[in-house]
């Protein structure tokens, strides 16, 4: 890992130089020493950039089974999410002063804060920045699902309900005990989003108890992964696979596959 | 309920913690991190920085077995008495409902969990029945140094099953580390335990806006000010900012021992000390 501190010196508590303390604890770990083999094994690139774009245009993300990865992919959805609730926000579909509205503010300044901290703990492992995903999205698809109140929120409410989902999946492959807990630190409050914009629809906070179509990305409990998920149901937030989160993004039409792709291990 | 209403009752619940084991996480957090600082910062850090399976895979799931049995006995108990409370007619009917779906999710937790603790971990029925025996008949008054039965508009309900709520999240995502700590051995477990975390976040949250529905100045996530059973406003434990409203907290089991250990009836001193016994 690099030591230099972000360019950016927020004034935020979390820094850098905090968190790269991270990793020095877990190694230190008696009692874990897989997050020392884990570390050890992490594709971490030694260039000061992320993976370049080659010549075509096209953005590939690489990702593995190991913590970095997973991070990566977190920050992916995080920046999606953040840059739909920046739009959704200036998009003044809502009455400034409505909940709908207080709550898009809010989540989007939650989101950023989520992309901003996992940035800040990835530095130069961070396979992409934040630039090189905007001039991925598809605008046409980004005007659809701002074109009016409800299509908002329905983009808002699987946003949400793909990210309660993904976290909850990549959890167990996760080794750092310090990551696991940062993810769940994300993951609750994306509940909590997600509830949140059910109730300004008028739906339950949870998702229905179904096969099929209720719950997000229509995964059914034959296509859950039957040893991460012992309990299914309503009661319960199912593991997805990063594979299956992936191709619920992918199903959202807002990457524009023709110049970025996501591939590897991960999510093979 | 207006919102100064509201806000009067929040206060009110504020000062009953110095009795119960209520707390906000504004400036009575920052008054009891000031009293205690170094301790409260370092030593849930500490914890788990070391990694320190405080509690093995089994226990954690006794102990969620307890706040799960706790869960279910309130809402049931919310459920029963609904009648005999008039709430504001803007969330009447929302609220039946919420309750209603969350009790029933309460109940399947804890269906559940016994499963997987009879028959894959092997903890008898007797060990069982003691902890199903400690939240049997719970003391509600402890959630905010009053009955939550006793306002009959429900609002002391509400946030008491707020707080509950709030706690469980906590409360589960503090085992997350232990869980993890334990090895593959431990992963259907810590699987099992991240789908109902994330759960019961919704369910605070719902809870939370039927609050905000009905006047009171909350949001679905938890902002400064808000009355929490664990105190989580201290900045950077485990390096994360806790304080930032865009990251939920976490509680240490024996941060939650001490604030449920009070509601339940548990004749050996503790929670942690049952799951240990």
């Amino acid at each position: 890992m690099a030591s230099t501190m972000p360019p950016d010196g927020t004034s935020r508590p979390t820094s850098r130089r905090d968190l790269l303390k991270w990793g020095l604890a877990a190694t230190a770990l008696a009692a874990m020493p897989t997050a020392l083999a884990a570390c050890s094994d992490e594709d971490v690139p030694t260039s000061p950039t992320p993976t370049p774009t080659p010549t075509g245009g096209v953005k590939t993300i690489t990702l593995g089974v190991d913590d970095i990865s997973i991070l990566n992919f977190a920050l992916l959805l995080e920046e999606l999410e953040a840059a739909f609730y920046t739009a959704a926000v200036a998009s003044n579909k809502f009455d400034a002063n409505s909940p709908e509205q207080k709550y898009m503010v809010a989540i989007k300044a939650h989101e950023v804060a989520h992309v901003s901290f996992l940035r800040t703990v990835l530095g130069n492992n961070a396979k992409f920045t934040s630039a090189e995903l905007a001039s991925t999205l598809k605008a046409s698809t980004l005007a659809t699902m701002l074109a009016s109140q409800q299509s908002i929120l329905q983009t808002a409410m699987a946003l949400e309900d793909t990210g309660v989902h993904a976290y909850n999946g990549a959890g167990p492959y996760l080794k750092n005990a310090t990551y696991l807990l940062a993810a769940g630190s994300i993951v609750s409050i994306e509940a909590r989003h997600a509830a949140a914009i059910r109730a300004l629809l008028g739906l339950p906070s949870t998702e229905a108890d179904s096969n099929g179509g209720a719950r997000v990305g229509g995964i059914t409990d034959g296509q859950l992964k039957a040893s991460d998920n012992l309990v299914k149901g309503r009661p319960y937030d199912e593991l997805y696979t990063p594979k299956q989160v992936l191709g619920i993004v992918l199903s959202l039409n807002v990457l524009d596959t023709t110049k970025i792709a996501i591939n590897g291990a991960l999510v093979a | 309920m207006s919102n100064l209403l509201t806000r009067a009752d929040d206060a009110l619940s504020a000062s009953a913690s110095r009795r119960g084991f209520l707390k906000t996480a504004g400036a009575a957090a920052a008054a009891i991190t000031a009293v205690t600082g170094l301790e409260r910062l370092f030593k849930p850090t500490a914890a788990f920085a070391q990694g320190a399976a405080t509690l093995t895979p089994t226990q954690v799931v006794m102990y969620a077995y307890a706040l799960e049995n706790l869960e279910k006995k309130f809402y049931a108990d919310v459920i029963a008495g609904i009648g005999g409370f008039t709430l504001p007619a803007s969330i009447a009917a929302k609220a039946a409902a919420a309750i209603t779906s969350y009790g029933a999710d309460e109940a399947q937790h804890v269906t559940d969990l016994r499963g997987v603790l009879s028959s894959i971990l092997g903890v008898s029925d007797t060990k069982l029945a003691a902890i199903e025996g400690a939240a049997a008949n719970p003391d509600y008054s402890k959630i905010l140094g009053r009955d939550p039965f006793t306002d009959k508009t429900g609002g002391d309900l509400l946030l008491a099953a707020q707080i509950v709520e709030d706690l469980g999240v906590q409360a589960y995502k503090g085992q997350a580390a232990n869980l993890l700590a334990a090895g593959d051995s431990a992963r259907s477990v810590l699987a099992a335990a991240l789908a109902i975390h994330s759960v019961e976040a919704r369910h605070a949250a719902g809870i939370r806006y039927l609050r905000q529905l009905a006047g009171a100045d909350v949001r679905t996530y938890i902002r400064t000010g808000d009355t929490l059973a664990v105190p989580t406003a201290e900045t950077n434990r485990a390096g994360i900012d806790f304080s930032s409203e865009a990251f939920d907290g976490y509680a240490t089991e024996v941060e939650v021992d001490a604030a449920v250990t009070p509601i339940l009836r548990v004749p050996v001193g503790s929670l942690i000390a049952l799951v240990k016994s």
